[in-house]
């Protein structure tokens, strides 16, 4: 079995305004794993530790500066024609924190979806029509949803339509950045076990990326751990969350408020 | 033990857009906190967690209407005259909120931030108000204080501001700490370190806290007692190790059974709908819309919160579910 996604030696850096003059700011540091076809992969680390450009390179909305990314096979480079970003589109989607910024915030949802499908899918509308009936139901989104508008809809309700959209094309990885971290914990467990019996049921990829090793649990086979740009470790969630090798990742679970957990002053401070 | 806060039948309506009148934000709130006691104050968006923490500075959004009475060691804050408001403000609560970028000034050193407030309310001269502030961040794992005191805030990290914002807050040696969702924003290491800091002064100070969080687990490994909020009210208050392992209220029980576990997968259990605000709970029991054990009275006559022992719970059928729940909250 090849992966779905190989990506080799995967750097970027930015150019940022230092004391003196352009510095130049490693965002991610020779970064190389696979995305098995299904599987469902974490990436975890702390704030600054490169998940979201890591993120958005892969959903190609932003270039590398070096390295390489396969997916299926083929290297994937940043679409530039409009006919790649279609093309890219089937293959690959992203979600969002919040989902607002890349919504139309007065589009009703209905037309929202439909465009997208016809765009990709002209002619039979009758087929749109019951495919956008069947995207909402698979969501959880009564067919009263269609004529909504995202700008009023809850937060949780948000996210579950910006899943839809992501599912409409039927891609084979969706890259989700942080899709829960903003979501009340009774609605974060909707929104997670819906992603649950949607990889399931379609038997898509996830890219996860998530600070929250708990819900990184609840929907990874597969986690990788990044501190500073750089793989710390990387296997099956359970493996390396049971028994962590790296003290990086001892000191990320050490951290994380539990039943009979106490705060200390032990862990590594950020300065 | 005498009461540091006590807040009794809080009732604040606020005008709202869309609505003719104004709609309750909180409602019937009832909760006291021992001197250097902590409480931690759980709940989801729009409870009113901050709408509380702003009762307590009795800060109110314009227009709001209150009634009720918020007590501090046993007198009505709303009594207090210009002066006393403002002392009662600077000296006696610390203040902590979760985003300390929005509550500094960017053009101002860490110095200045720390000693202007009471140098100008006279508590303390600069030069003794310097020193508390380079012993207090001492106290919260800087040593270098005297040089970062001439830093500006946007060369610290969010883990070293938050612990400056603490600092600030017991700058004047209050009595009473309000802590707003302050590690949200931070790295669970740096949050970790952050709660043990404001732990370990809060005791050696016998400090009281109110501590809000969404985050059931942190708020009871930080605190004395848990009080759990929704749409405007407790839903239930105890010891903080027994909420946290025996749940009595549908909602508390829900909120732990929705939360992942960092040691197994099972299938989450989920609370249909979204968390409400209190203008949306009618007269009944304010979880009843998304309670799986809600039965026909429930959504027409709101439970009053029933005392047993320290736990205090609002929930009609608290005793009849005492088992059912107690496997809810543990799968
Ligand atoms: N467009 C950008 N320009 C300059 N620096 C950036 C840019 N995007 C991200 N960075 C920097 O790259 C590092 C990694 O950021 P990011 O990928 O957002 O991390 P994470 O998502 O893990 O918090 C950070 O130091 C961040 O400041
Ligand atoms: N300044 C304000 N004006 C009108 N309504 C407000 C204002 N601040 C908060 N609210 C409303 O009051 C309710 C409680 O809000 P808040 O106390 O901020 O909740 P929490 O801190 O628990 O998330 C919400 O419905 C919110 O929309
Ligand atoms: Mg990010
Ligand atoms: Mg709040």
């Amino acid at each position: 079995m090849t992966g779905l996604l190989e990506v080799r030696n995967l750097r970027k850096a930015f150019q940022v305004k230092g004391a003196d003059g352009l510095e130049e700011l490693v965002a991610l540091e020779d970064l190389s794993f696979d995305l098995a076809r299904g599987s469902s992969l974490a990436v975890v680390g702390e704030s600054g530790s490169g998940k979201t450009t890591l993120a958005r390179i892969i959903a190609g909305l932003q270039p590398a500066t070096s390295g390489s990314v396969t997916f299926d096979g083929k290297p994937l480079a940043p679409p530039r024609r409009l006919v790649d970003r279609i093309a890219r589109a089937r293959e690959i989607q992203m979600v969002f924190q919040d989902p607002f910024g890349s919504l139309d915030p007065i589009q009703r949802l209905g037309s929202s979806l439909e465009e997208i499908l016809n765009l990709h899918y002209p002619g039979d509308r009758a087929w749109r029509r019951r495919r956008v009936d069947e995207l909402l139901e698979q969501v959880g989104l009564s067919q009263e949803f269609r004529e909504r508008t995202p700008r009023s809809l809850s937060g949780g309700q948000r996210q579950r339509f910006a899943i839809a959209k992501a599912i409409a094309l039927e891609p084979r990885l969706i890259v989700l950045d942080e899709c829960v971290s903003a979501l009340d914990v009774s609605v974060q467990a909707q929104v997670l076990n819906l992603l649950s019996d949607l990889r399931q049921a379609l038997g898509i990829s996830y890219l996860f990326v998530s600070h929250d090793l708990a819900v990184v649990r609840q929907v990874c086979d597969q986690c990788l751990v990044m501190q500073f740009g750089k793989l710390v470790e990387m296997g099956p969630t359970q493996l390396v969350l049971n028994a962590p090798q790296e003290p990086y990742t001892k000191s990320l679970l050490a951290a994380v408020p539990r039943p009979g957990w106490r705060p200390s002053k032990r862990t590594q401070v950020h300065q | 033990m005498t009461n540091a806060i006590e807040i009794e039948n809080l009732r604040i309506d606020l005008p709202r857009s869309g609505f003719r009148k104004r709609v309750p934000v909180i409602n019937d709130l009832n909760l006291c906190i021992e001197e250097g006691e902590a409480v931690g104050l759980v709940g989801e968006s729009g409870s009113g967690k901050s709408m509380t923490t702003r009762a307590i500075m009795h800060l109110l959004p314009d227009g709001a209407q209150r009634s009720g009475s918020v007590r501090y060691r046993g007198q009505e804050i709303a009594d207090f005259d210009r002066r006393t408001l403002a002392l009662y403000r600077s000296r006696d609560l610390g203040v902590i909120f979760q985003d300390p970028r929005a509550h500094i000034n960017p053009l101002w050193t860490i110095g200045d931030f720390l000693v202007e407030a009471v140098v100008a309310n006279r508590q303390m001269l600069r030069a003794e108000a310097t020193d508390r502030a380079i012993a207090l961040l001492a106290q919260v794992g800087i040593s270098n204080g005297s040089q970062r005191i001439q830093q500006y805030p946007h060369q610290l990290s969010g883990g070293l501001l938050q612990r400056v914002m603490i600092v600030s807050a017991l700058m004047p040696s209050p009595a009473f700490i309000l802590a707003d969702e302050i590690s949200t924003a931070l790295d669970v290491t740096v949050q970790s370190e952050v709660m043990a800091i404001l732990s370990e002064l809060r005791q050696s100070n016998r400090l009281g806290m109110l501590f809000i969080t969404h985050d059931l687990d942190l708020a009871a490994a930080v605190t004395d007692r848990l009080a759990i909020m929704y749409a405007g009210s407790i839903v239930e208050v105890g010891p903080s190790h027994e909420i946290s392992t025996a749940p009595k209220h549908p909602y508390t029980a829900a909120l732990m059974a929705s939360r992942p576990s960092l040691t197994e997968v099972r299938r989450l259990q989920t609370v249909p709908g979204r968390p409400i605000s209190a203008f949306e709970a009618g007269n009944g029991c304010v979880f009843a819309s998304r309670c799986s054990f809600a039965a026909a009275r429930c959504s027409v006559e709101r439970p009053l919160a029933r005392q047993e022992k320290d736990r205090s719970v609002a929930c009609h059928f608290a005793a009849d579910l005492a088992p059912a729940i107690s496997v809810a909250a543990s799968q």
